[in-house]
């Protein structure tokens, strides 16, 4: 199954992203995991330290110009097939993919990485013990660009705060108008009895993290959030997301 | 010319909550005419205003794409109607709201479409403050050229001073800047650990300060109340009015 994880900036994307693959691969089951945010955050919180994390696939000038080409007229349709297997960096046995920032590719245009994205996700068709993650970029972009048009599910995530909701609201709507109707939302860091205004329309909440000190207090000196005290609660909200998604 | 400050930084990290209260600051110190501009696609620095948004730059191109140009009106003055229109004026500072065109593909032309306009407006106005959406690919866009001011933002996590570190070195590596960056501490409690002040020192960039924690800003988010109302006693405003008073 492929899957997206999207909301407003900070709420948990990418610790959630990778909590699911560290859950699924001690399932045994075979984990890519793809870092489309231009901060490169994933790889860090894998356990990944600056320099083990792979140079970002856009930043591969040759490849992205053999590809997508560049300037005004870029390929839309470039071909990934040997992609995955090329670029991805091994972590914990999981795959890791990185898009990367824009710069490198020169122009300031966030379209070839896109291109490239949205082709890698198409292309990658998963057998039913394979899973594909995809950390998103905060707020909207992704979503409007339609560069996730062929995951069958989508993770929106929010903190208890109102623009945190509107923000998940906006990502569902867009999401709903690509045909991506597979949803599900996470609350973060919200109390046990919070319930969101009537009045912003969520996907079905299937999970809720509770704040955790202890990540917190890791998160100062490390960006790993894998190994806390508390994995098997973290276990626990990984099986409810993912059976939810798979209903 | 107008003296830009941009807002940088990870997700959630505080950009726009800052963004309002920097706003807030010039007011106060009766900086105008001030315009700000709302550069995320997933714009919310209005709410943190308390202003409604009725349409967007994006929007405008949406009808400019469509040609819905009404009779009697060549399109170029129809497309200028349609952006000044899109200039939300408050009693106190304008608002510009980028949007996101809609419709998927390549962004491109409609976006330097959009900064031009911008880059004409900008002789109106003697302050001009820009917040940004979360990552790094705005910086490499139009709408962080010609900054004064850098301010990137960053709470104490190791992630969130990576990210800090990275706009910092693309920022310069592009030659955007034409000011200089500062890094600010959002949502700081206490003292600084050794970890982060080592980091922060081996990173470059001068440390404006920090802002402190505070329950009010959770409290007001959770019940959607613009935080640029926040109490003036409030141990955010305090702090980051302090940092502030360093750069305006
Ligand atoms: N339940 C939680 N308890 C404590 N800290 C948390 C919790 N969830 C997330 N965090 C912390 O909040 C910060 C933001 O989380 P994370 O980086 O996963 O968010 P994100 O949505 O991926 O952000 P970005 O928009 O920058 O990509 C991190 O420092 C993370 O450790
Ligand atoms: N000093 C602070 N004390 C407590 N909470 C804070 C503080 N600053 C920001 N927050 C909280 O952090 C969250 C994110 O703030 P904000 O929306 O300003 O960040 P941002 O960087 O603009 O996010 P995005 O990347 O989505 O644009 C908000 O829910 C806000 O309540
Ligand atoms: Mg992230
Ligand atoms: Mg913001």
């Amino acid at each position: 199954m492929k899957l997206a994880i999207a909301g407003k900036g900070g709420v948990g994307k990418t610790t959630l992203a990778a909590w699911l693959g560290d859950y699924l691969i001690r399932q045994n089951k075979e984990v890519w995991l793809i870092d489309a945010d231009t901060a490169i955050s994933l790889g860090p919180a894998l356990g990944l330290s600056l320099e083990e994390v792979p140079i970002p696939l856009v930043n591969n000038k040759k490849l992205i110009q053999e590809r997508v080409g560049t300037g005004v007229y870029i390929n839309l349709n470039p071909e990934v097939d040997d992609l995955p297997q090329k670029l991805a960096k091994d972590v914990r046995g999981m795959k890791l993919l990185v898009m990367g920032t824009i710069a490198g590719a020169g122009s300031g245009c966030g379209c070839a990485a896109n291109a490239m994205l949205k082709a890698l996700l198409a292309y990658m068709i998963l057998r039913s013990s394979q899973w594909l993650i995809v950390d998103l970029e905060a707020g909207v972009e992704h979503l409007g660009r339609g560069t996730i048009t062929s995951v069958d599910g989508l993770i929106v995530i929010s903190e208890p705060s109102i623009r945190g909701l509107q923000t998940a609201s906006n990502i569902s709507r867009l999401a709903r108008d690509l045909g991506l109707k597979k949803q599900v939302m996470v609350l973060n860091r919200a109390s046990e009895d919070f319930v969101p205004p009537k009045d912003i329309a969520l996907p079905p909440i299937v999970a809720n993290i509770p704040y955790l000190k202890s990540l917190e207090q890791r998160q100062q000196t490390s960006p790993c959030v894998l190994d806390l005290p508390e994995r098997e609660d973290i276990d626990e909200i990984c099986i409810k997301v993912l059976d939810a998604l798979k209903k | 010319m107008a003296y830009t400050v941009a807002f940088s930084g990870k997700g959630g990290v505080g950009k726009t909550t800052l963004c309002g209260l920097f706003i807030r600051y010039l007011m106060e110190n009766d900086k105008y005419p001030i315009l700000a501009v709302d550069a995320d696609s997933n714009y919310n620095l209005n709410e943190v205003l308390g202003v409604d948004v009725e349409f967007t730059l994006g929007d405008v191109r949406e009808d400019m794409k469509r040609g819905n140009v009404p009779v009697g009106m060549t399109k170029d003055r129809f497309i200028d109607t349609k952006l000044e229109e899109s200039i939300i004026e408050t009693d106190k500072f304008d608002l510009i709201v980028m949007g996101r065109p809609e419709g998927q593909g390549c962004y491109c032309a409609a976006n330097s479409l959009l900064t031009a306009f911008l880059s004409k407006l900008v002789g109106n106005y003697d302050y001009i403050v820009i917040d940004n959406e979360a990552g790094m690919e705005h910086i490499s866009r139009l709408t962080t050229k010609d900054v004064d001011i850098l301010l990137i933002v960053s709470d104490t996590s190791k992630r969130g001073l990576q990210a800090a570190q990275r706009i910092n070195e693309l920022a310069q590596s592009l030659n955007v800047l034409i000011g200089r960056p500062y890094l600010i501490l959002n949502n700081v409690e206490g003292e600084l650990s050794e970890p982060v002040k080592k980091y922060i020192q081996d990173m470059g960039v001068e440390l404006l300060g920090c802002v402190s924690r505070d329950d009010n800003i959770l409290e007001y988010d959770m019940l959607g109340r613009p935080t640029f109302d926040l109490p003036e006693d409030s141990a955010a405003v305090k702090s980051a009015f302090e940092l502030f008073k360093k750069i305006v």
